[in-house]
Order: C-alpha cells, then sequence, then structure tokens
C-alpha cells in the first residue's frame, strides 16, 4: 500500500503544478488556496509513504497536521474564495483559517510522544491505526479536527454541490457543470477515509485517497478545460 | 419527428440525471458528515 500512497503523491502533486499554473496565468486567490490545500494533501500521503517505510517522530505530526487536520480546510478555503462575493467576508475566514492552522501546527509539534509505542511501531501496518497510542492529543487538537475536517468538507463538497446546481438551472457551461460534479465525488472520497478506518477498512483509505484526487484532478481539468 | 428527436438526444438524458446525481452526492454529502462526527466524538471520548 506504500505504493499507492507514493503514486497519491505524484498526482497530487502534479494537480498542484497544473492548479499553480492557472493561479500564475490568471490570478485569483482561490487558486492560491487550492494550491496550498493539495500541498497540505501530497505532503500527509508522502509522509504516509515514509512511515511504511520506518519511523520517524516529525513525518507522524506532518502526516496527522496535514493530512488528518488541514487539508480539507484549505481546499474548502479555496472554494469559499471563489464562491463568496464579499470580499471582506471571504477575507475574515481566511485569517481565522490561517490562525487556526498556526494554533494547529503549535499543538501537533509540541505534542509529547509516548517512546514505548514509538518503538513498537509497525511500518507494515497503517499510521492511522497507531498514531493514537504514539502521539498525545489534547482536547482541542481533537476539537480542532474536528471542526476543520467538517468545515472544509462541508465547504469543498457542499460547495462543488452548489456549482454544480448553479450551472444545470441556468443550462449553461456543461463543462464546468460535470467538473463540480467530479469534484464533489472526489472530495467525499477521502472525507469518508476515517469512517472506513474506523469502520476496519483500512485499505479503503489508501484507495479513498488516490480515487479522491483523481476525480478532482479530472474535475478540475474539465471545469477549466474551456477557458484555457 | 420532433418527439423522436427529443428522445435520442443524449444531451436531454444528462440533464434528467443530473438533479438525481446532486441529490445522491447530497445525501452522501450529509451522511459522511454525520460519520466524520460520530467517528470525531468517539476519539474526543477515547482521548
Amino acid at each position: 500500500m506504500h505504493y499507492l500512497s507514493l503514486f497519491t503523491t505524484l498526482i497530487t502533486f502534479a494537480f498542484c503544478i497544473a492548479v499553480m499554473a492557472r493561479y500564475t496565468h490568471r490570478g485569483g486567490l482561490h487558486l492560491l488556496f487550492w494550491g496550498f490545500g493539495l500541498v497540505l494533501y501530497g505532503l500527509g500521503t508522502l509522509t504516509e509513504v515514509w512511515l511504511g517505510f520506518t519511523f520517524n517522530e516529525y513525518a507522524l505530526k506532518i502526516w496527522y497536521l496535514c493530512g488528518a487536520m488541514l487539508t480539507a480546510a484549505w481546499l474548502g478555503q479555496g472554494t469559499i474564495n471563489l464562491l463568496v462575493r464579499k470580499a471582506g467576508l471571504a477575507r475574515i475566514f481566511n485569517i481565522i483559517l490561517a490562525v487556526v492552522s498556526a494554533v494547529a501546527f503549535l499543538l501537533v509539534f509540541s505534542a509529547a510522544i509516548n517512546p514505548e509505542a514509538a518503538a513498537a511501531f509497525d511500518p507494515s501496518a497503517p499510521a492511522s491505526t497507531q498514531y493514537k497510542e504514539i502521539m498525545s492529543r489534547n482536547g482541542l487538537t481533537i476539537l480542532l479536527t474536528i471542526l476543520l475536517n467538517i468545515y472544509g468538507t462541508l465547504t469543498l463538497v457542499g460547495g462543488a454541490i452548489y456549482s454544480a446546481y448553479l450551472f444545470w438551472r441556468k443550462r449553461v457551461l456543461a463543462n464546468r457543470l460535470l467538473g463540480n460534479i467530479l469534484i464533489a465525488a472526489g472530495g467525499l472520497l477521502p472525507a469518508m477515509g476515517g469512517t472506513f478506518v474506523a469502520a476496519g477498512m483500512v485499505d479503503m483509505l489508501y484507495i479513498s485517497e488516490l480515487a479522491g484526487v483523481i476525480l478532482m484532478f479530472i474535475g478540475f481539468l474539465q471545469a477549466t478545460a474551456s477557458n484555457n | 419527428m420532433k418527439r423522436k428527436t427529443r428522445r435520442s438526444d443524449p444531451s436531454l438524458w444528462v440533464r434528467k440525471a443530473v438533479p438525481l446525481i446532486l441529490l445522491v452526492l447530497t445525501l452522501l454529502l450529509v451522511g459522511t458528515l454525520a460519520l466524520v462526527g460520530l467517528v470525531a466524538f468517539g476519539a474526543f471520548q477515547g482521548a
């Protein structure tokens, strides 16, 4: 499964390059947020690959911070910047997310590591089934993880569904309609990852990460196809 | 003749399918958020 995560990482960074290329060509804060969200997505899956070979405290913390806490929220924030017409309102949400992300960074990197559990780390088993025994998380860390994931999933997937609905109702831009449907479906898959792990379907986490980024990448290419 | 043309128009089928697809995606979103909340609540209690 390390190779699945490696493949996911490569596709994610290719997607990130495509988004940032569009940002340098056309501008738009939403593209910058999506680009940063994809860097976080890629760092999450890259450290997943790393932890598949050996344990490293910083790899685990980057994996948790990027993969479990921040990715969905930063991707969703891109959608907020695209859909919210009041620039002042979007800016307030941007500042709140930046502050919350800084707090999350401090919480994760100051978290204590249990040396016995770290020594017993099994690289052949997913980090998602072992991190709780290794890295101590206080109530605020867990609360932020919950809120960031709900916020990110709601804004990314909900925003894509809403955009698709608008294009369908107005009977315009069929490519963007299809693109947003794919982005919504792709955004849902990694969001279900935690549920798959909790249900004991650990391998599904890796598959959902890969399928999710592929669908979102195709959706992005589809939605932007006629505007290049 | 006009009706036959409409029936064979693939874009009409796509347009009819879109609301259903969006409804399914919305239900999946609501379900996922509920599950994320439940799993996270369990993690919160187990911390």
